[in-house]
């Protein structure tokens, strides 16, 4: 080999498509010269549909994103891979899709709440903090089951973070909100909505 | 589509202690004609839906095992969730995915000792004939997934991870470099040792075949 052509990689980057135009003319006029080069890019192509061949025969499909999912929340799902056939049926069960779905839908309000953000004159650099408050997705609270990955940390951070929910006891010792129950004075009607501490009637 | 989003979970500013708030803090630097920043685990499917498929195929070549790559893939992509935070390049992802799935695969096969050699005999049963695709491309297909397997079991685990990035995957020798932790000169050296390698499969198949 001894083009500065091909020891440089021009016909590696002509071929996997990295050559700026002008350059990639210039290396397609040098072809009709130099048969050191033509060989190389028939070599180079000949491994490139060898690739292309190979990829287009292998049917194994990633696992599905629900395991990923998963695997985040804590919960242990092993991976197994999908035929291709079988990847529009999920084997993981509703929990992972449901943390799927709730992710998605996680995803799509943040991008709505973000509207007004992207109107910003653009190349200024600023940080936003979206604050995702724990008690509107605690389990104890009505809400999905609490998961890191749903808050949007990574689930090294929130361990560091010791996180509480509204009730202000750790996530694992969290127990169900209980609103208080609307309470009168004795000496009103029933009509009267005044709470006991605020109520005038004698 | 290039979703770009320039993101980055930070945990450290002191609203973050108050009880019960998690920030999750996007830093921009977005021109006008950029889309919208995605949030973390919106970026996850994204990249997930993107490359997955190709780090599963990268990993099976690495492991010789669809299971493990199965495995591989999977934990590839939680570790990936969780170090968002350092990729602040929209341009180097794929490099990103690819250098957590090669330590991925380094790790496994540490830990499950697994054999070289065993690349042959997995390729075969992965391999199906598929729908619309005549039997001579199967066939091709077949062909071609025997001699690149035969190939990547004579070169070392770096110059095996080094040519599949390249001539399989489409990586730039800069990324590669990122990926493996090398320099760029030494990319470019593996990537042209493993292809002599490649081609010497290749020469005696065309060899055999006459």
């Amino acid at each position: 080999m001894t083009c500065k052509r091909t020891m440089r990689g021009d016909l590696d980057a002509y071929v996997m498509g990295e050559l700026a135009d002008e350059k990639a003319h210039n290396l397609q006029a040098h072809l009709f010269e130099c048969q050191e080069c033509a060989r190389e890019l028939r070599l180079l192509r000949a491994e490139k549909r060898v690739f292309r061949a190979r990829a287009e025969n292998i049917v194994d499909a990633a696992p599905p994103f629900e395991s990923v999912l998963a695997q985040l929340s804590g919960a242990s799902v092993p991976a197994r891979p999908a035929h291709r056939a079988d990847t529009t049926r999920s084997k993981i069960g509703p929990i992972a899709v449901a943390f799927a779905a709730l992710a998605a839908a996680a995803a799509s309000w943040v991008g709505a709440t973000r509207g007004p953000i992207d109107t910003q004159p653009p190349h200024r650099t600023e940080a936003t903090a979206v604050e995702i408050e724990p008690e509107n997705i605690c389990a104890a609270n009505g809400g999905a089951e609490w998961t890191p990955a749903l808050m949007g940390v990574a689930p090294e951070q929130a361990e560091n973070k010791n996180l509480t929910c509204s009730t202000g006891q750790p996530e694992s010792q969290c127990e169900p909100r209980v609103e208080p129950a609307e309470q009168t004075c004795g000496s009103c009607s029933e009509e009267c909505e005044n709470a006991v501490d605020s109520c005038g009637s004698p | 589509m290039n979703l770009a989003p320039h993101l980055a979970l930070t945990a450290a500013s002191a609203d973050d202690d108050l009880p019960g708030v998690v920030s999750a803090r996007v830093v921009r630097d977005v021109p006008r004609d950029e889309p919208a920043p995605l949030d973390a685990r919106a970026l996850l499917a994204h990249l997930y839906a993107e490359h997955s498929g190709a780090v599963m195929r990268f990993l099976k070549d690495m492991l010789g095992d669809r299971h493990l790559a199965a495995e591989g893939t999977q934990e590839t992509f939680v570790r990936a969730f969780r170090r968002l935070s350092t990729l602040n390049d929209p341009a180097l992802r794929v490099g990103f995915l690819f250098g957590i799935a090669r330590n991925v695969s380094l790790e496994m096969r540490k830990a499950r000792r697994v054999a070289r050699g065993r690349f042959e005999s997995d390729a075969e049963p992965d391999t199906a004939p598929s729908r619309g695709r005549s039997p001579e491309a199967h066939l091709l297909g077949r062909e071609a997934t025997r001699i690149v397997a035969q190939a990547l079991d004579q070169m070392s685990e770096e110059r095996r991870a080094a040519l599949l990035m390249r001539a399989d995957h489409g990586l730039s020798y800069e990324e590669i470099a990122d990926a493996l932790q090398i320099s760029v000169a030494k990319a470019r050296v593996e990537v042209f040792r493993a292809r002599e390698t490649l081609r010497r499969v290749m020469d005696r198949y065309e060899g055999g075949a006459q």
